[in-house]
């Protein structure tokens, strides 16, 4: 990310202290991790510590510091997916992509992990693709579903 | 000035002292893990909670974040804090449970096991934030943070390895109350070898090159990190670390 593409995101986002959180999630939504020049420009920037920013990036769930591919699959893991087959979906996907859980295909296209519930239990079991959410999953639909993205 | 009773003594103080300083004022011991008078309280580590009363509601607040009211009648003592207080020590037991500091407390308060898990014995961080918050404060280097979170949550540098931005002040294994950081000696050490690319100073503790001019051009002991370090803290940390050491 180049110095110009940063200032346009903190130019939208604001420059305080509540506006830090939204900077890191458009860098983590464009670069697809937190790459750790860019933070140090983050923290040149607005005159942030760097062991702050390292301190958020690490807290939240959703920022990485190791890229993730472009499409994130959640597979709900909660009680009610769970015991409706979630683990079958994720073996599934797993074995389609040949990666480890949470690991990231070496196009880097996908990275699946699993996450607790996703507040749907009456369409279990629940995979989400980015922000996409399919209910009632079968094994036979994952290539189906992959295949919409790019 | 506000008027407020501790443990049946009336005592007067002014506004916006804590009630643990009052409390303090009148000679009552409270026990604190993540308090220092140089730094802004943050109410961590909830050892110092007292019963509050003010009317007829009774609440439980930690007495370091608390600003004095009048009115205000606190029971430092009572049953129901003592209770909430033995709980506190039995956490802080199963996570830190070789900590010295830890066992006094829970010795003068008759905790002698715990009913949670442990889950590192080695562990004797407690996580009171107090390194965290002098780095910020006081020295203003702003080397260290919290990183992670939940049972991850630890105190490290940002990426494991920037230690760039630590002047090797001592000023976080000063105010340590279990002695943490002090386990964190070689990589400081190591540090004081090791010349970074944006240091600032690596021999604060070192003491022995009080003659020589440092690369910011400061005489040595008195840059404005030292004086400010020593200025807030009514004490530096490398003659009280030099003190303990020849015990």
């Amino acid at each position: 990310m180049t110095g110009e593409e940063l200032d346009s995101i903190i130019e939208e986002k604001g420059q305080d202290a509540p506006a830090l959180v939204g900077i890191l999630q458009e860098i983590q939504k464009r670069e697809y991790c937190l790459p750790f020049k860019t933070l140090g420009m983050v923290s040149e920037k607005l005159d942030v510590p760097m062991s702050r920013l390292y301190g958020l990036a690490t807290f939240y769930k959703s920022f990485t510091l190791k890229p993730v591919g472009r499409h994130t699959v959640d597979v709900c893991m909660g009680t009610t997916c769970y015991v409706c087959g979630g683990q079958l979906l994720m073996d599934r996907l797993l074995r389609d992509l040949h990666i480890p859980e949470g690991g990231t295909t070496s196009d880097r296209k996908f990275t699946v992990q699993p996450v607790r519930c996703l507040g749907c239990c009456s369409i279990a079991p629940v995979i989400r693709v980015d922000s996409d959410v399919f209910g009632h999953v079968t094994q036979n639909q994952i290539p189906k579903i992959l295949e919409r993205y790019e | 000035m506000v008027t407020l009773e501790i443990d049946g003594q009336k005592v007067e103080v002014e506004e916006g002292t804590t009630v643990l300083q009052a409390a303090r004022k009148l000679g009552i011991e409270i026990p604190t893990l993540c308090y220092n008078e140089a730094i802004q309280p943050y109410g961590a580590c909830r050892l110092c909670v007292v019963e509050v009363i003010m009317g007829n509601v009774s609440r439980f607040q930690s007495s370091c974040s608390l600003p004095v009211a009048d009115g205000m009648t606190v029971k430092t003592n009572s049953e129901s804090v003592l209770r909430g207080r033995k709980v506190l020590l039995e956490l802080y037991l199963a996570r830190c449970p070789q900590s010295k500091e830890v066992k006094e407390l829970c010795e003068r308060y008759g905790v002698t096991e715990t009913r949670f898990k442990t889950f590192d014995k080695m562990e004797d961080c407690v996580l009171c934030g107090l390194c965290v918050r002098v780095c910020d404060e006081v020295v203003g280097a702003h080397a260290i943070d919290f990183v992670g979170r939940g049972t991850e949550r630890r105190v490290d540098v940002p990426f494991e390895r920037l230690w760039d931005k630590c002047l090797a002040c001592g000023a976080c294994t000063y105010v340590c109350p279990t002695g943490h950081i002090q386990n964190e000696g070689r990589r400081i050490g190591q540090l004081r070898r090791n010349l970074g690319t944006e240091r600032k100073c690596r021999y604060m503790l070192m003491g022995a090159v009080s003659s020589k001019i440092c690369p910011n051009n400061y005489e040595c002991w008195r840059c404005e990190y030292d004086q400010r370090t020593e200025y807030q803290l009514g004490n530096h940390p490398a003659l009280a670390l030099k003190t303990t050491g020849k015990k």
